[in-house]
C-alpha cells in the first residue's frame, strides 16, 4: 500500500502545522486556508530548521527560523531579509502528496492511486511503543462499532494507528477505552517478551481478518 | 571518546564558571572527553580522561582548559577592563545542538523578527541590509561590520526602538561576540560575548558574557533579558536538520543576508575543522 | 497592586503564575529573581520568604505568602478575579491542580536537566504523564480540561505540554492536546515565555 495514514483529518485543523514521522522520515503536515493538507520535508532548504514548526499564513507555511514562506507546492514564495527579491523558482523544498480520504490524511512518497473515500467518523489516534507489524490497515468491530484501523510505521520502534468509525459509534466512551487497552496491552506485551508479543499480535491480527470477513 | 579532530583540540574553552567550582572534584565533557575539575588548596586543577593534568587559564571569569595546543591565547576583550561597565555573567545552557551552529545562529540577523518578535526585530522591518565581511588574517578572526537591524526593544529599558549598528567578530571556531551602539549611552558600545563549550558533535554548553554601558537596569533586568534571547534561540539550533553543521555548500540555499554565515563556514573549512560538521562522521 | 511575584522569565512553574495572572487581566508587581546563575532562591533573605527556596513566590500586601503556582492560580480566581473566569465549580478542578503539581513534576525536573545539566532521567515519566493528558483530553472532544471553558487547571496543565521541546519530546503523538494549546494561546491576554510560539 502506497499511501500511508498520519493523522485524523478531524486533528489538522485549517492553519495547523504539524510533525509526523514515517519509517523515520521526519514530514511537516498543514492545512492552508482553503482547506488543502500538504505535507513537505521537514527540513527548510535555507538553513534545515524543521518546518513543523512554523506557522502557517494563508495559502502558506512560514518557517520559524527566518520566515521564508513556502506554497502548497512547495515552492518559496517570500524571503523576508530581502522584501523585494522574488525568490528563483529553484528554492523548491521536496514535498509528498497527501490526500484527504475516509476521514483521515495520507501520505506516499510515490505515485500511486488515493484510498478510497468513504464516510467516517474520527475516533482517535493511538500512538504506539512499538513497531508496526502491518502497514495495510484493516476493518475490524470494536464496542459494537465497525471501525478502519489505519496503521503508521512512525520509526523501528514506533508506531500510531488512525481510527475511524464507519458508522456513528454505537458507544464512544467504551470504544475509545476498548482501544486504549489494547494499546497497553500490546506495549505491556512488547516490553515483557517482544517473540511472544509478536505471536500474539500475529494471532490477533488473523482474529481481525476472520472478523472482517465475518462483518463481511 | 576524545576527537581526532586536531583543529578543534588545539584550542582554549571556557568549561565552567570559576565560582562553580568547590574542593569537590566537577565532572564534564569536551570534545568528546571526560575531564574533571576541581578547586585544590594549591588552586585550580584539571585533569583529562587518563588522570593527566591539563592546562588552564581563568579570565573573565571562566576558567579554561584544552586538549591539545593553542597556537594563540584566550580573545582580549578590551571592554572587560573598562571600570565603568556592568559585567552580567548570564550563566551556562546545556544546547543539543552543534556549537557550530549555535555561533552561526549567533552572527544571523535575519531571523531576529521571528525568533526574537518584538524585541530583536519585528515585521515588517524585516530586511537585512548589505554588510561586509572581513577575513583578518593575521589575527585569524573572522569579522561582519556595518551590520544594522531595526530593533524594537534592543535592551531591556528600550521602549521606542532603534536602528542598531552591530559588529560581529569571531575570534576561534567555538567563540562569537557582538559590538553594538549601547542604548542607552549611544556614544559607546556594549560588547556581548558567548563561550561554547563542545561536549559531543551535537551537544554543547555555552555562556553569555556581557560588558554593558548602562548606569539605568537593574543587573537582573539585564540578565533575564539576555537569558530569555538565548532560550528563545536554543529551540531553533536544537531543531536544525541535520544537527551537525554542513560545510558543503550545496547543502543548504544562503542568502546574501547570511553573508556571514557562508563566511564562517569557509574559514572552517580552510581551517580544516570537522568536530560538529555535517560532512564528518569520524569523531 | 493586589500582590507581588517573584519571578524569573525562564522559569516553567512561575510561568504558570505569570499566565495567570494575564489571563485574568490582574494588576501586580513583579521582582525579577536571579536564580541562575546568582543563587539568589538559595540566599538567607529569599529562603526566609519560601523555604523550599524556588520559584514562584507569591506576596500580598495583607500578609498573605503563597508559593506553589496552583494554590497562587486558586487564590487569584477566586479571591481576586471579581468574575471568577477562571474558577470552575466542578470538584475535578482539584484533582487537575494536583495532576499539574505531582504527575506533572517530571516534566519540570526534564526541563530543568535538559536546560542546565542532571543526572535522572525523569522524561519517561513526562511523557507517560503527558499521554494521560493527551487520553483525557481525547474523551468526549472536550474543549478544555474539565469540559466547556478554561479553568485554572488548563492553566496549570499548559506550561508541561507547551514546552516539552525544550526538553527534547515532540508533540507529534499529542493530537488533542496541541489543539488544546493552540485554544488556550489563542485566549485574550494569553502571555508567551521563550519556548511558546509567536504567530498562533
Amino acid at each position: 500500500m502506497a499511501w500511508t495514514a498520519v493523522a485524523l483529518a478531524a486533528d489538522l485543523g485549517v492553519g495547523d502545522v504539524a510533525g509526523t514521522r514515517i519509517d523515520g522520515e521526519e514530514i511537516a503536515l498543514w492545512r492552508d486556508a482553503g482547506g488543502t493538507p500538504h505535507a513537505f520535508e521537514d527540513r527548510c532548504p535555507h538553513r534545515g530548521m524543521r518546518l513543523s514548526f512554523g506557522f502557517a499564513r494563508g495559502d502558506r507555511l512560514a518557517c520559524l527560523y527566518h520566515g521564508w514562506q513556502f506554497d502548497g507546492a512547495g515552492r518559496c514564495r517570500a524571503i523576508p531579509a530581502h522584501p523585494d527579491l522574488s525568490p528563483p523558482a529553484t528554492i523548491t523544498l521536496r514535498r509528498h502528496r497527501c490526500v484527504e480520504r475516509a476521514g483521515l490524511l495520507w501520505v506516499a512518497f510515490a505515485e500511486a492511486p488515493p484510498p478510497a473515500d468513504a464516510p467516517a467518523w474520527p475516533v482517535l489516534s493511538l500512538f504506539l511503543d512499538r513497531p508496526a507489524t502491518t502497514r495495510e490497515p484493516w476493518r475490524e468491530r470494536i464496542a459494537g462499532t465497525p471501525l478502519l484501523l489505519a496503521p503508521q510505521p512512525r520509526s523501528p520502534t514506533q508506531s500510531a494507528w488512525h481510527v475511524v468509525a464507519l458508522a456513528p459509534p454505537a458507544d464512544a466512551a467504551a470504544l475509545r477505552a476498548a482501544l486504549h487497552a489494547r494499546r497497553r496491552a500490546l506495549e505491556r506485551f512488547a516490553d515483557e517478551q517482544p517473540a511472544a508479543s509478536e505471536r500474539r499480535h500475529a494471532m490477533a491480527g488473523s482474529s481481525h481478518l476472520r472478523s472482517a470477513r465475518e462483518a463481511g | 571518546m576524545r576527537t581526532r579532530d586536531r583543529v578543534a583540540l588545539d584550542e582554549w574553552y571556557a568549561v565552567a564558571s570559576a565560582d562553580e567550582l568547590g574542593p569537590a572534584p566537577w565532572p564534564t565533557r569536551l570534545l568528546g572527553e571526560d575531564i574533571t575539575l576541581a578547586r585544590t588548596p594549591a588552586g585550580l586543577a584539571a585533569h583529562d580522561a587518563a588522570g593527566a593534568p591539563l592546562p588552564l587559564r581563568e579570565r573573565y571569569g571562566l576558567v579554561f582548559t584544552t586538549l591539545g595546543a593553542p597556537r594563540g591565547e584566550i580573545v582580549e576583550i578590551a571592554e572587560a577592563v573598562e571600570p565603568d561597565r556592568r559585567f552580567v555573567p548570564c550563566g551556562w545552557t546545556l544546547l543539543r545542538a552543534s556549537g557550530l551552529r549555535v555561533v552561526e545562529n549567533f552572527l544571523d540577523m535575519a531571523h531576529f523578527p521571528y525568533v526574537h518578535a518584538d524585541i530583536l526585530g519585528a515585521e515588517p522591518r524585516t530586511e537585512v541590509a548589505p554588510y561586509r565581511v572581513e577575513f583578518r588574517r593575521e589575527a585569524d578572526e573572522l569579522w561582519a561590520r556595518g551590520c544594522r537591524f531595526w530593533q524594537p526593544r534592543a535592551a531591556a529599558t528600550d521602549t521606542t526602538g532603534t536602528m542598531m549598528e552591530i559588529d560581529y567578530r569571531v575570534p576561534s571556531p567555538f567563540v562569537v561576540m557582538l559590538y553594538r551602539v549601547a542604548p542607552s549611552q549611544p556614544h559607546r558600545r556594549d560588547c556581548i560575548a558567548l563561550f561554547i563549550q563542545p561536549m559531543e558533535a551535537t551537544l554543547c554548553r555555552a555562556v553569555p558574557l556581557m560588558w554593558l554601558a548602562d548606569d539605568i537596569s537593574t543587573h537582573t533586568a539585564m540578565l533575564h533579558f539576555e537569558q530569555a534571547i538565548f532560550l528563545q534561540d536554543r529551540v531553533i539550533v536544537e531543531n536544525q536538520r541535520p544537527l551537525a553543521l554542513p560545510l558543503d555548500p550545496r547543502a543548504e540555499i544562503p542568502t546574501r543576508a547570511d553573508s556571514s554565515s557562508v563566511a564562517y563556514r569557509r574559514w572552517l573549512k580552510e581551517k580544516g575543522l570537522r568536530f560538529g560538521t555535517a560532512e564528518w562522521t569520524g569523531a | 497592586m493586589i500582590g507581588t511575584l517573584h519571578d524569573w522569565e525562564l522559569d516553567d512553574e512561575a510561568y504558570k503564575v505569570r499566565l495567570g495572572l494575564a489571563l485574568m487581566g490582574l494588576a501586580h508587581a513583579r521582582v525579577a529573581v536571579d536564580v541562575r546563575p546568582g543563587q539568589e532562591t538559595e540566599a538567607p533573605a529569599f529562603r526566609a520568604r519560601n523555604l523550599l527556596a524556588r520559584l514562584p513566590l507569591w506576596e500580598e500586601p495583607g500578609g498573605v505568602a503563597l508559593r506553589d503556582p496552583q494554590a497562587i492560580l486558586a487564590r487569584l480566581a477566586w479571591h481576586h478575579d471579581p468574575a471568577r473566569r477562571f474558577w470552575s465549580e466542578d470538584p475535578a478542578q482539584a484533582d487537575w491542580l494536583f495532576f499539574a503539581a505531582r504527575e506533572l513534576w517530571a516534566a519540570r525536573e526534564a526541563r530543568q536537566a535538559a536546560l542546565f545539566g542532571g543526572p535522572a532521567d525523569h522524561a519517561p515519566a513526562a511523557r507517560a504523564a503527558l499521554r494521560l493528558l493527551e487520553e483525557h483530553m481525547a474523551d468526549r472532544g472536550r474543549d478544555w480540561l474539565l469540559g466547556a471553558a478554561p479553568c485554572i487547571a488548563d492553566i496549570a496543565c499548559f506550561p508541561a505540554f507547551q514546552l516539552s521541546r525544550d526538553w527534547g519530546l515532540d508533540h507529534e503523538e499529542f493530537p488533542r492536546l496541541r489543539r488544546w494549546a493552540r485554544r488556550l494561546r489563542a485566549l485574550p491576554g494569553f502571555l508567551r515565555m521563550p519556548g511558546v510560539p509567536d504567530h498562533g
